[in-house]
């Protein structure tokens, strides 16, 4: 056809339909985390149960393990720690260590006393360095971690059912 | 009396900005307010950290006044907080393969106007019968 031309501003208008309505299911605040596929950062810390044990990222080591930045301040926290309980109990080979993210330990330790805990390790926070270190920006946010130490998959935001379900568990299954 | 109270509530919102950071070197300030006017805040996500009002933006600006004043470069700066965050905390977004089509569209769009306006404003000659659009088929003998 001769007038194939005329069709293309139509064309195009479809293409940036798609494309508009592709980018309505994007979250911005759900930026892709560059430490995935990296080794832990290096840390030293203290345990908020014992703030003389110092640990480090070795902790991570032959473990599967789920990293967990939260607070007491935290309400999204509260919401999904029942989660991470009823996850513990179904997955107890899976260690789950705790960041307690700008938090006073006091505090800290009064929210594991009234929701359970579920942690094989709390590392105290307060200032949020290391945090920091993992490019965390908002509470919570969950890290899944290899038995080498490698950053898998990051979290933002609460984990809920349907997360638990399609996203963590296949892979917690997946990495043995 | 009170010409000395106004001058004292002046002088206090003058010297806020410069109390909270303290810098030893014009150049390590300079730097300093360059970079937290470069890097985005990741939780206000449309604000730059030197104007963000959220928890994190200022740990960010103390981590970073304080590698200023370990006279980190500005360049591994920017990578600290790239390696952490991304490039999205750049708000100069680098010109990598990711970003290619975020450059180039705003001049290839600058281009095909230029070209669409070039080819709606041509003058039909007068007549032919050629593809020139509908501009051929409106009669123009009413202006005579």
């Amino acid at each position: 056809m001769r007038n194939i031309k005329y069709f293309v501003p139509l064309f195009l208008f479809f293409l940036l339909l798609f494309s508009l309505r592709r980018g309505l299911h994007f979250n911005p605040h759900e930026i892709r985390s560059p430490l995935i596929g990296k080794s832990t950062p290096e840390f030293t810390a203290y345990l908020l149960q014992d703030p003389n044990k110092k640990i480090t990222q070795h902790i991570f080591l032959n473990h599967v393990s789920l990293f967990n930045v939260f607070a007491s301040w935290c309400p999204s926290c509260a919401a999904e720690h029942s989660v991470l309980m009823s996850f513990h109990r179904d997955y107890p080979t899976v260690q789950i260590v705790g960041l307690a993210f700008k938090d006073n330990s006091r505090d800290a330790l009064q929210f594991l006393k009234k929701m359970g805990n579920p942690y094989s390790f709390v590392i105290d926070d307060e200032r949020g360095n290391i945090g920091i270190d993992f490019g965390v920006y908002g509470t919570p946010e969950t890290f899944v971690i290899d038995q080498r130490g490698e950053i898998r998959d990051k979290i933002s935001g609460p984990i809920s059912p349907e997360i638990l379900q399609n996203q963590l568990i296949p892979l917690i299954k997946q990495l043995g | 009396m009170r010409v000395i109270f106004l001058l004292f509530i002046f002088f206090i919102s003058a010297s806020h900005a410069a109390d909270l950071y303290p810098f030893h070197s014009v150049k390590q300030q300079k730097e300093f307010q360059t970079l937290i006017h470069e890097l985005r805040c990741v939780v206000c996500q449309n604000e730059d950290l030197a104007s963000s009002d959220a928890p994190i933006a200022n740990d960010l600006r103390l981590h970073i006044y304080k590698m200023v004043t370990e006279n980190y470069t500005s360049r591994y700066i920017k990578q600290y907080m790239t390696d952490r965050y991304g490039d999205f905390v750049l708000l100069k977004p680098p010109f990598i393969q990711a970003t290619f089509f975020l450059w180039i569209f705003p001049f290839v769009m600058l281009a095909a106007g230029a070209w669409v306006y070039c080819r709606a404003t041509r003058r039909p000659r007068k007549g032919s019968n050629n593809e020139r659009g509908i501009y051929n088929k409106i009669p123009f003998s009413f202006l005579k």
